[in-house]
């Protein structure tokens, strides 16, 4: 798998961003970037060349959700894979997040072999490993 | 093996963001009692206890979770206009905050928190299930509130198991196939119904294999030793820009040094000309201009806004009145104001009380406010402002004010005044009286700061931080308590004196003004060296007379200084300069009236004052011992 892949991870909460990190980190990926919002994260991605994105769902100005629908909506961002993270499975806010356009979900709390496996499948549909 | 084993550093960086996260809750669920149906407060709140919920799964306190689950449901219901919410329900919801703060308190000591009280979990599930009807809904709910912890335990694997496998199957089969999506979709709120907490996995399957070991471990290691004791607030947060600009000037710094290097090659072979000399003044110019900015610049990272101390006291102030029978409202003001770090914490406690002497002492009752013709509910400002090179906050009630009368009456009954100087008082220094050791009547333990403090102890604390406190008082219209504060407390502005060959640093803050003592324009008032300064007679003290040295050529300057209490000249041999200087405390040795020392430019030693010491005990100096000398 490709560990110079360049992360974006969106969470209101710095706490959440940081043990985000520190997964990645500990998967090997070290390239990471942080946002604090959906608003300051589709900036980011507008100005960075990102490879992937993980993203929370609730957060104040632009939800996850909005987030995701923003960057599908956007042809120069619409091919990034998105890792939704929620605190619950619940059977609205996974339809919602597929109807979307999801590329997967997580749900809180996971540890770096769960994150890894769910990276692997999407990177794998994505086509982007190597 | 994992960063978790950084789970100490973790759990920090959580409890100070949760912290802020929670005093926001609690101040918008005091907003939420007046506009109970504001959708962006239960929205807000909402997210909060879902953010803290988060943070708590990753370092497995499952009581905390639990609780924040709760909670949270709760309020999805609340938002969703399934449930309303009620002063009963708000009062649990207040206890449940409460609950997460204490299991706060655990997590700083590096506890695990005990689960919540029972009552507590039982309250808010039986809110939730408010309008349930189904049986099978009711005892379900009711086993997890009962049996506490084992509740969790025994209802995670079958809901791991119901659960995410499930959802996981489902999620895979929408995004393979989008036509699945409208069966479940179509389902008329069948998803909503569900009971939320029934569905939440606390953990994948895959966490517990894999992350036992060490999470046990850590886990019990920090159960029984309590002596790793997490020294609560010894980070910081800083805006990244702030670090930048630091990193900025001590890099121009390096470049100003590496030119000054340059040029001591060439004066040093020689090289004296006039271009060689202008070059270094202007470097040293440079290199001087670099290092104030950079002084600057790092104290602006230890700035923060008091807004983070201010937000804590509206929920305080609320209980308070709750329990005096009082209803209040609690204005905050410049909450962006910034101030050092050491002092936002210091002042934490003295604030508590001054906000609990209103409430409790300056607040009337809502019937005595009625009869006295104010609206019910009392009004407690807390400002903050920066004023020039200083912080002025301060605490105004709308109550009955302070009875000059009263509070001597008072201190005579205490006994900590004489008849006599009760007469000559004037009222100004007669609500002094209230921070003198022995008035403050109630000795009651606080429930919140923890401990009874007196005003005296307010006072004190307030002075610690080189900071005044002063009271203005109307009768029957209320009190503003005012404090001064210096903006930090690592530099300290003075003013540099000398006697005889050493020199010493007055805080400049005390400073009113520089004049020349003329010896013929001297007089004898009571038997003590008085001059006139445009009409006002003013003691002289000579600071060798206060250090207990003998005065030994009579002094030519007096610097008028102005403190709390009184003006007076303070005459020295002469000046220095002023001067910013960082203050060294003196080890082992402690002179009477010296706070410290500093280095001046030239190197040698300066001795800080200490005005209040040096000034608890002045001798009485009589004109001729100090001008009249056999010089």
């Amino acid at each position: 798998m490709s560990q110079n892949l360049k992360f974006l991870v969106v969470d209101d909460f710095s706490t959440m961003r940081r043990i985000i990190r520190n997964l990645l980190k500990e998967l090997g990926f070290t390239n990471v970037d942080e946002a604090e919002d959906g608003v300051a994260g589709l900036a980011k991605l507008r100005g960075g060349d990102f490879d992937f994105v993980i993203s929370d769902w609730n957060m104040p100005n632009m939800t996850g959700i909005e987030l995701l629908r923003a960057i599908r909506a956007d042809a120069a961002l619409k091919h990034l894979p998105v890792l939704m993270v929620t605190a619950e499975a619940k059977k609205e806010n996974i339809i919602e997040a597929a109807q979307a356009g999801a590329s997967g979900y997580v749900v809180k709390p996971f540890t770096a072999a769960t994150l890894d496996e769910k990276l692997g499948k999407i990177l794998q549909k994505q086509g982007v490993s190597q | 093996m994992s960063d978790f084993g950084g789970m100490e550093e973790l759990l920090q960086d959580f409890l100070t963001e949760a912290n802020e996260l929670l005093s926001d809750v609690d101040n918008k669920l005091l907003d939420l009692e007046k506009r109970p149906d504001d959708a962006k407060l239960l929205n807000d709140i909402f997210r909060g206890f879902h953010t803290i919920k988060g943070g708590a799964g990753f370092l497995n306190v499952d009581e905390l979770v639990k609780l924040c689950h709760l909670t949270e449901s709760l309020f999805d219901r609340l938002r969703n206009r399934e449930l309303r919410l009620s002063a009963e329900l708000l009062d649990v919801i207040l206890s449940a905050t409460m609950c997460v703060r204490e299991m706060f308190g655990a997590l700083e000591r590096s506890v695990l928190p005990h689960p919540a009280d029972a009552d507590i979990l039982t309250a808010l599930q039986n809110a939730l299930d408010g309008n349930q009807s189904a049986p099978a809904a009711a005892t379900e709910a009711a086993a997890p509130a009962v049996t506490a912890a084992p509740a969790t335990a025994a209802t995670q694997p079958t809901t791991v198991a119901d659960g995410e496998p499930d959802w996981q199957l489902l999620y895979d089969g929408l995004l393979g196939r989008e036509h699945v999506a409208a069966a479940p979709a179509s389902e008329p709120g069948a998803a909503a119904a569900a009971p939320v907490h029934e569905v939440v996995p606390h953990r994948e399957p895959g966490r517990r294999a894999i992350d036992q070991p060490e999470a046990e471990g850590a886990r019990a290691g920090r159960r029984d030793t309590d002596k790793v004791v997490v020294a609560q607030e010894t980070t910081i947060r800083i805006d990244t820009n702030r670090l930048d600009q630091v990193l900025n000037l001590s890099g121009e710094i390096g470049l100003a040094k590496n030119r000054l290097n340059c040029l001591r090659t060439d004066i040093l072979s020689g090289k004296t000309d006039t271009e060689t000399l202008r070059a270094l003044d202007e470097a040293t110019s440079h290199l001087d201009l670099l290092v104030s900015d950079l002084q600057n610049a790092v104290m602006k990272t230890r700035m923060q806004p008091i807004g983070r101390l201010f937000q804590k006291y509206p929920r305080v102030a609320r209980d308070m009145a709750r329990q005096l029978g009082k209803t209040i409202d609690l204005v905050l003001e410049g909450e962006d104001t910034e101030l050092d770090k050491t002092m936002i914490e210091e002042l934490g406690d003295p604030l508590i009380h001054l906000i609990r002497n209103a409430v409790d002492h300056g607040l009337e009752s809502p019937a005595e406010r009625r009869a006295a013709g104010k609206s019910e509910t009392a009004m407690v400002k807390l400002s903050a402002q920066q004023v020039g090179d200083h912080i002025r906050l301060s605490i105004t009630d709308d109550g009955r004010g302070m009875r000059p009368d009263v509070l001597k009456q008072k201190a005579l009954q205490k006994g900590l005044i004489d008849a006599d100087t009760a007469a000559n008082m004037d009222d100004r220094h007669a609500l002094q009286l209230v921070f003198m050791p022995g008035f403050s009547t109630k000795e009651q333990v606080s429930n919140f700061s923890g401990r009874g403090v007196g005003m005296d102890v307010v006072k004190t604390n307030i002075q610690k931080l080189n900071g005044r406190i002063d009271i203005k008082s109307v009768v029957g219209e209320g009190t503003t308590f005012t404090i001064s504060l210096p903006l930090t407390l690592a530099i300290l502005p003075v003013l540099v004196v000398r006697i005889g060959q050493q020199s010493f640093a007055v805080p400049l803050s005390l400073v009113r003004e520089i004049i020349t003592i003329r010896p013929d324009e001297v007089q004898e008032v009571s038997g003590r060296a008085t001059l006139l300064v445009r009409d006002e007679a003013l003691q002289i003290r000579s600071l060798a007379g206060l250090l207990g040295w003998r005065q030994e050529i009579p002094p030519a300057y007096g610097v008028l200084m102005q403190t709390t209490v009184n003006s007076f000249i303070l005459a020295v041999d002469g000046f220095v300069g002023r001067d910013d200087v960082v203050i060294k405390p003196l080890e082992d040795i402690k002179p009477k009236g010296i706070a410290g020392a500093t280095l001046s430019g030239d190197g040698s030693v300066v001795l800080v004052l200490d005005m209040e010491q040096l000034l608890a005990d002045p001798p009485i100096e009589k004109r001729n011992e100090l001008f009249d000398m056999a010089a």
